[in-house]
Protein backbone atom coordinates (compact mmCIF):
# COMPACT_ATOMS: atom_id res chain seq x y z
CA UNK A 1 0.00 0.00 0.00
CA UNK A 2 2.75 2.45 1.04
CA UNK A 3 4.76 1.38 -1.98
CA UNK A 4 1.91 2.16 -4.39
CA UNK A 5 1.23 5.48 -2.62
CA UNK A 6 4.89 6.47 -2.97
CA UNK A 7 4.91 5.46 -6.63
CA UNK A 8 1.71 7.38 -7.42
CA UNK A 9 2.96 10.45 -5.53
CA UNK A 10 6.28 10.37 -7.43
CA UNK A 11 4.48 9.95 -10.78
CA UNK A 12 2.05 12.81 -10.02
CA UNK A 13 4.98 14.95 -8.88
CA UNK A 14 6.81 14.34 -12.15
CA UNK A 15 3.71 15.11 -14.23
CA UNK A 16 2.45 18.16 -12.32
CA UNK A 17 5.74 19.93 -11.49
CA UNK A 18 5.42 23.38 -9.85
CA UNK A 19 4.85 23.69 -6.08
CA UNK A 20 2.30 20.87 -5.87
CA UNK A 21 4.62 18.60 -7.86
CA UNK A 22 7.49 19.41 -5.52
CA UNK A 23 5.40 18.63 -2.42
CA UNK A 24 4.35 15.32 -3.96
CA UNK A 25 8.01 14.50 -4.75
CA UNK A 26 9.00 15.29 -1.14
CA UNK A 27 6.08 13.21 0.19
CA UNK A 28 7.12 10.21 -1.97
CA UNK A 29 10.71 10.51 -0.75
CA UNK A 30 9.72 10.82 2.92
CA UNK A 31 7.44 7.81 2.65
CA UNK A 32 10.05 5.67 0.88
CA UNK A 33 12.85 6.82 3.19
CA UNK A 34 11.00 5.73 6.32
CA UNK A 35 9.77 2.37 4.98
CA UNK A 36 12.97 0.32 5.62
CA UNK A 37 13.19 1.45 9.27
CA UNK A 38 9.43 0.95 9.70
CA UNK A 39 9.87 -2.60 8.47
CA UNK A 40 12.37 -3.25 11.29
CA UNK A 41 9.90 -1.75 13.81
CA UNK A 42 7.18 -4.09 12.48
CA UNK A 43 9.59 -7.04 12.72
CA UNK A 44 10.51 -6.16 16.34
CA UNK A 45 6.83 -5.98 17.33
CA UNK A 46 5.96 -9.18 15.46
CA UNK A 47 8.87 -11.13 16.98
CA UNK A 48 8.10 -9.94 20.49
CA UNK A 49 4.44 -11.00 20.01
CA UNK A 50 5.59 -14.51 19.04
CA UNK A 51 7.93 -14.52 22.07
CA UNK A 52 11.06 -14.51 19.89
CA UNK A 53 12.61 -12.05 22.33
CA UNK A 54 16.28 -12.44 21.35
CA UNK A 55 15.64 -11.33 17.76
CA UNK A 56 13.11 -8.67 18.85
CA UNK A 57 15.83 -7.22 21.09
CA UNK A 58 18.35 -7.40 18.23
CA UNK A 59 15.95 -5.41 16.01
CA UNK A 60 15.48 -2.75 18.71
CA UNK A 61 19.26 -2.52 19.22
CA UNK A 62 19.69 -2.12 15.45
CA UNK A 63 17.20 0.77 15.36
CA UNK A 64 18.93 2.42 18.33
CA UNK A 65 22.30 1.91 16.65
CA UNK A 66 21.04 3.58 13.45
CA UNK A 67 19.65 6.50 15.48
CA UNK A 68 22.82 6.85 17.57
CA UNK A 69 24.99 6.59 14.45
CA UNK A 70 23.02 9.32 12.72
CA UNK A 71 23.26 11.62 15.75
CA UNK A 72 27.00 10.93 16.12
CA UNK A 73 27.68 11.65 12.46
CA UNK A 74 25.64 14.90 12.61
CA UNK A 75 27.47 16.03 15.75
CA UNK A 76 30.99 14.99 14.83
CA UNK A 77 31.25 15.53 11.07
CA UNK B 1 19.37 17.77 -24.29
CA UNK B 2 15.71 18.68 -23.66
CA UNK B 3 14.25 18.33 -20.15
CA UNK B 4 11.89 15.55 -21.23
CA UNK B 5 14.68 13.45 -22.76
CA UNK B 6 16.81 14.02 -19.64
CA UNK B 7 13.92 12.91 -17.38
CA UNK B 8 13.22 9.79 -19.47
CA UNK B 9 16.93 8.93 -19.45
CA UNK B 10 17.13 9.21 -15.64
CA UNK B 11 14.04 6.96 -15.27
CA UNK B 12 15.49 4.41 -17.74
CA UNK B 13 18.90 4.32 -16.02
CA UNK B 14 17.28 3.92 -12.59
CA UNK B 15 15.10 1.10 -13.94
CA UNK B 16 18.05 -0.74 -15.49
CA UNK B 17 20.42 -0.42 -12.54
CA UNK B 18 17.74 -1.32 -9.96
CA UNK B 19 16.82 -4.42 -11.96
CA UNK B 20 20.43 -5.60 -11.94
CA UNK B 21 20.91 -4.45 -8.34
CA UNK B 22 17.92 -6.28 -6.88
CA UNK B 23 18.63 -9.42 -8.92
CA UNK B 24 22.06 -9.82 -7.37
CA UNK B 25 21.48 -8.02 -4.05
CA UNK B 26 24.14 -5.48 -4.96
CA UNK B 27 22.03 -2.31 -4.95
CA UNK B 28 21.95 -0.19 -8.07
CA UNK B 29 23.74 2.90 -6.76
CA UNK B 30 27.24 1.76 -7.55
CA UNK B 31 26.21 1.50 -11.23
CA UNK B 32 23.73 4.40 -11.36
CA UNK B 33 25.95 7.08 -9.83
CA UNK B 34 28.80 6.79 -12.40
CA UNK B 35 26.24 6.60 -15.25
CA UNK B 36 24.53 9.80 -14.07
CA UNK B 37 27.86 11.60 -13.94
CA UNK B 38 28.33 10.94 -17.68
CA UNK B 39 25.50 13.48 -18.15
CA UNK B 40 25.23 16.93 -16.59
CA UNK B 41 25.47 15.83 -12.94
CA UNK B 42 28.37 16.01 -10.53
CA UNK B 43 29.06 13.10 -8.18
CA UNK B 44 27.75 15.22 -5.28
CA UNK B 45 24.38 15.58 -7.05
CA UNK B 46 24.28 11.96 -8.24
CA UNK B 47 25.15 10.28 -4.91
CA UNK B 48 21.79 11.02 -3.17
CA UNK B 49 19.95 9.77 -6.28
CA UNK B 50 21.93 6.53 -5.98
CA UNK B 51 20.67 6.14 -2.41
CA UNK B 52 17.08 6.85 -3.48
CA UNK B 53 17.42 4.14 -6.14
CA UNK B 54 18.69 1.63 -3.55
CA UNK B 55 15.79 2.35 -1.16
CA UNK B 56 13.10 2.22 -3.86
CA UNK B 57 14.60 -0.93 -5.41
CA UNK B 58 14.88 -2.56 -1.99
CA UNK B 59 11.29 -1.78 -0.97
CA UNK B 60 9.88 -2.85 -4.36
CA UNK B 61 11.84 -6.11 -4.47
CA UNK B 62 11.03 -6.89 -0.83
CA UNK B 63 7.39 -7.75 -1.53
CA UNK B 64 8.11 -10.55 -4.04
CA UNK B 65 11.19 -11.77 -2.20
CA UNK B 66 9.34 -12.05 1.13
CA UNK B 67 6.56 -14.09 -0.52
CA UNK B 68 9.18 -16.64 -1.63
CA UNK B 69 10.76 -16.74 1.83
CA UNK B 70 13.93 -15.41 0.20
CA UNK B 71 14.51 -12.65 2.76
CA UNK B 72 15.82 -13.92 6.10
CA UNK B 73 14.99 -10.94 8.34
CA UNK B 74 16.54 -12.48 11.46
CA UNK B 75 19.84 -13.04 9.63
CA UNK B 76 19.59 -9.49 8.22
CA UNK B 77 19.10 -7.90 11.66
CA UNK B 78 21.95 -9.87 13.26
CA UNK B 79 24.48 -9.16 10.50
CA UNK B 80 23.35 -5.54 10.16
CA UNK B 81 24.25 -4.95 13.83
CA UNK B 82 27.89 -5.49 12.82
CA UNK B 83 27.62 -3.69 9.48
CA UNK B 84 25.91 -0.60 10.97
CA UNK B 85 28.44 -0.33 13.83
CA UNK B 86 31.24 -0.58 11.27
CA UNK B 87 29.60 1.94 8.96
CA UNK B 88 29.34 4.55 11.75
CA UNK B 89 33.05 4.10 12.53
CA UNK B 90 33.83 4.26 8.79
CA UNK B 91 31.86 7.47 8.24
CA UNK B 92 33.55 9.11 11.23
CA UNK B 93 36.98 8.05 9.91
CA UNK B 94 36.23 9.05 6.30
CA UNK B 95 38.94 11.26 4.88
CA UNK B 96 41.62 9.42 6.87
CA UNK B 97 42.35 7.08 3.95
CA UNK B 98 43.20 8.25 0.44
CA UNK B 99 40.15 7.99 -1.85
CA UNK B 100 42.19 6.42 -4.65
CA UNK B 101 43.66 3.74 -2.41
CA UNK B 102 40.19 2.96 -1.04
CA UNK B 103 38.75 2.66 -4.55
CA UNK B 104 41.46 0.22 -5.63
CA UNK B 105 40.92 -1.78 -2.43
CA UNK B 106 37.14 -1.94 -3.05
CA UNK B 107 37.70 -2.95 -6.68
CA UNK B 108 40.02 -5.79 -5.56
CA UNK B 109 37.40 -6.95 -3.02
CA UNK B 110 34.71 -6.90 -5.73
CA UNK B 111 36.88 -9.05 -8.04
CA UNK B 112 37.68 -11.47 -5.19
CA UNK B 113 33.98 -11.75 -4.36
CA UNK B 114 33.19 -12.30 -8.05
CA UNK B 115 35.79 -15.09 -8.25
CA UNK B 116 34.40 -16.72 -5.09
CA UNK B 117 30.91 -16.90 -6.57
CA UNK B 118 32.01 -17.92 -10.07
CA UNK B 119 34.46 -20.67 -9.08
CA UNK B 120 32.01 -22.58 -6.86
CA UNK B 121 30.10 -25.26 -8.78
CA UNK B 122 26.67 -26.76 -8.13
CA UNK B 123 24.07 -25.91 -5.52
CA UNK B 124 24.87 -26.07 -1.81
CA UNK B 125 21.29 -26.44 -0.54
CA UNK B 126 19.01 -29.02 -2.20
CA UNK B 127 15.18 -29.07 -2.31
CA UNK B 128 13.48 -31.29 0.28
CA UNK B 129 10.46 -33.14 -1.15
CA UNK B 130 9.06 -33.78 2.32
CA UNK B 131 8.53 -30.05 2.91
CA UNK B 132 5.21 -28.47 1.96
CA UNK B 133 4.52 -24.95 0.72
CA UNK B 134 3.49 -23.92 4.24
CA UNK B 135 7.06 -24.52 5.49
CA UNK B 136 8.42 -21.54 3.51
CA UNK B 137 9.83 -18.82 5.78
CA UNK B 138 12.15 -18.26 8.70
CA UNK B 139 12.29 -20.51 11.75
CA UNK B 140 11.25 -19.11 15.13
CA UNK B 141 14.24 -18.38 17.37
CA UNK B 142 16.82 -19.42 14.77
CA UNK B 143 18.64 -18.15 11.69
CA UNK B 144 17.61 -21.14 9.58
CA UNK B 145 14.70 -21.21 7.17
CA UNK B 146 13.11 -22.57 4.01
CA UNK B 147 12.80 -20.76 0.68
CA UNK B 148 10.83 -21.51 -2.46
CA UNK B 149 12.71 -22.49 -5.62
CA UNK B 150 10.72 -23.45 -8.74
CA UNK B 151 7.74 -24.73 -6.73
CA UNK B 152 10.06 -26.75 -4.48
CA UNK B 153 11.04 -26.02 -0.89
CA UNK B 154 14.72 -25.66 0.01
CA UNK B 155 15.81 -25.75 3.69
CA UNK B 156 19.02 -23.96 4.70
CA UNK B 157 20.98 -23.01 7.79
CA UNK B 158 23.73 -20.37 7.80
CA UNK B 159 27.01 -21.22 9.51
CA UNK B 160 30.24 -19.45 10.63
CA UNK B 161 28.13 -16.58 11.98
CA UNK B 162 30.81 -15.20 14.34
CA UNK B 163 33.33 -14.92 11.51
CA UNK B 164 30.62 -13.58 9.20
CA UNK B 165 29.44 -10.83 11.59
CA UNK B 166 33.09 -9.80 12.20
CA UNK B 167 33.64 -9.56 8.43
CA UNK B 168 30.33 -7.66 8.05
CA UNK B 169 31.65 -5.16 10.62
CA UNK B 170 34.84 -4.74 8.56
CA UNK B 171 32.69 -4.41 5.41
CA UNK B 172 30.67 -1.75 7.26
CA UNK B 173 33.85 0.22 8.06
CA UNK B 174 34.94 -0.01 4.40
CA UNK B 175 31.52 1.08 3.07
CA UNK B 176 31.33 3.90 5.62
CA UNK B 177 34.78 5.10 4.54
CA UNK B 178 33.86 4.91 0.85
CA UNK B 179 30.29 6.19 1.19
CA UNK B 180 28.72 3.22 -0.64
CA UNK B 181 25.86 0.90 0.37
CA UNK B 182 28.01 -2.20 0.42
CA UNK B 183 25.65 -4.72 -1.18
CA UNK B 184 28.52 -5.91 -3.36
CA UNK B 185 30.36 -6.95 -0.18
CA UNK B 186 27.39 -8.11 1.92
CA UNK B 187 25.93 -10.52 -0.66
CA UNK B 188 29.17 -12.51 -1.26
CA UNK B 189 29.92 -12.54 2.49
CA UNK B 190 26.46 -13.95 3.26
CA UNK B 191 26.66 -16.47 0.45
CA UNK B 192 30.28 -17.61 0.52
CA UNK B 193 31.29 -17.13 4.18
CA UNK B 194 28.01 -17.72 6.04
CA UNK B 195 26.74 -20.17 3.42
CA UNK B 196 23.34 -18.67 2.80
CA UNK B 197 21.77 -19.80 -0.51
CA UNK B 198 22.62 -17.32 -3.32
CA UNK B 199 19.01 -16.16 -3.71
CA UNK B 200 18.48 -15.71 0.04
CA UNK B 201 21.81 -13.86 0.31
CA UNK B 202 20.82 -11.52 -2.55
CA UNK B 203 17.31 -10.86 -1.22
CA UNK B 204 18.48 -10.39 2.38
CA UNK B 205 21.22 -8.03 1.23
CA UNK B 206 18.68 -6.04 -0.82
CA UNK B 207 16.71 -5.55 2.43
CA UNK B 208 19.73 -4.49 4.50
CA UNK B 209 21.15 -2.04 1.95
CA UNK B 210 17.74 -0.32 1.91
CA UNK B 211 18.19 0.27 5.65
CA UNK B 212 21.73 1.62 5.24
CA UNK B 213 20.70 3.82 2.33
CA UNK B 214 17.73 5.33 4.20
CA UNK B 215 20.04 6.43 7.04
CA UNK B 216 22.58 7.85 4.57
CA UNK B 217 19.82 9.64 2.63
CA UNK B 218 18.58 11.28 5.83
CA UNK B 219 22.09 12.65 6.44
CA UNK B 220 22.31 13.96 2.85
CA UNK B 221 18.82 15.50 3.09
CA UNK B 222 19.85 17.32 6.28
CA UNK B 223 22.86 18.54 4.32
CA UNK B 224 20.50 19.93 1.62
CA UNK B 225 21.91 17.68 -1.11
CA UNK B 226 18.69 15.96 -2.28
CA UNK B 227 16.98 17.41 -5.39
CA UNK B 228 13.40 16.17 -4.93
CA UNK B 229 12.35 16.51 -8.59
CA UNK B 230 15.26 14.32 -9.83
CA UNK B 231 14.75 11.92 -6.93
CA UNK B 232 11.10 11.39 -7.96
CA UNK B 233 12.27 10.29 -11.42
CA UNK B 234 14.64 7.79 -9.81
CA UNK B 235 11.84 6.55 -7.52
CA UNK B 236 9.68 5.79 -10.56
CA UNK B 237 12.41 3.89 -12.42
CA UNK B 238 13.68 2.02 -9.36
CA UNK B 239 10.23 0.90 -8.14
CA UNK B 240 9.72 -0.80 -11.51
CA UNK B 241 13.35 -2.02 -11.65
CA UNK B 242 13.18 -3.54 -8.15
CA UNK B 243 9.99 -5.40 -9.07
CA UNK B 244 11.42 -6.66 -12.38
CA UNK B 245 14.70 -7.74 -10.71
CA UNK B 246 12.90 -9.72 -8.01
CA UNK B 247 10.67 -11.40 -10.64
CA UNK B 248 13.76 -12.37 -12.64
CA UNK B 249 15.39 -13.71 -9.49
CA UNK B 250 12.29 -15.87 -8.90
CA UNK B 251 12.69 -17.57 -12.29
CA UNK B 252 16.48 -17.97 -12.51
CA UNK B 253 18.40 -20.89 -10.98
CA UNK B 254 20.84 -20.19 -8.08
CA UNK B 255 23.99 -20.83 -10.21
CA UNK B 256 22.71 -18.33 -12.81
CA UNK B 257 22.03 -15.73 -10.07
CA UNK B 258 25.52 -16.40 -8.65
CA UNK B 259 27.24 -16.05 -12.03
CA UNK B 260 25.23 -12.95 -12.97
CA UNK B 261 26.25 -11.44 -9.63
CA UNK B 262 29.89 -12.29 -10.38
CA UNK B 263 29.72 -10.59 -13.80
CA UNK B 264 28.12 -7.46 -12.28
CA UNK B 265 30.79 -7.43 -9.55
CA UNK B 266 33.52 -7.41 -12.21
CA UNK B 267 31.71 -4.56 -14.02
CA UNK B 268 31.52 -2.68 -10.70
CA UNK B 269 35.29 -3.20 -10.19
CA UNK B 270 36.01 -1.85 -13.68
CA UNK B 271 33.71 1.17 -13.13
CA UNK B 272 35.47 1.89 -9.82
CA UNK B 273 38.93 1.73 -11.34
CA UNK B 274 37.80 3.89 -14.29
CA UNK B 275 36.47 6.49 -11.84
CA UNK B 276 39.68 6.40 -9.81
Amino acid sequence: MSLVTAGVAAAMGVLLRGDIGLWLDVFALLLLGTLPALRVVVLAVSWSRTRDFAFAAAAVVLLLLMLLGTILVILLK
Amino acid sequence: MSDTIRDVLIIALALLTSTVGSLGGLGGAILLVPLLTFGDMTITQAAPLGLVSVIAGSVAAGRNQSQDGAVNHRFAVVTELGATSGAVVGVLLSGAVSEQMLTWFLACLAVLAAAGGAIRKGVRWKPDASLGADSVGEHHGSLSGVYRLNEQQVPYEPSRMTLGVCLMTVAGVVTGLAGVGGGFLKTPLSSEVMRLPAKVAAATSTFTIGLTASTALLLMALDGRVVASDAALVVLGSLVGGTVGSQLQRHLSPPVVRRTTSVVLVVIAVVMVARA
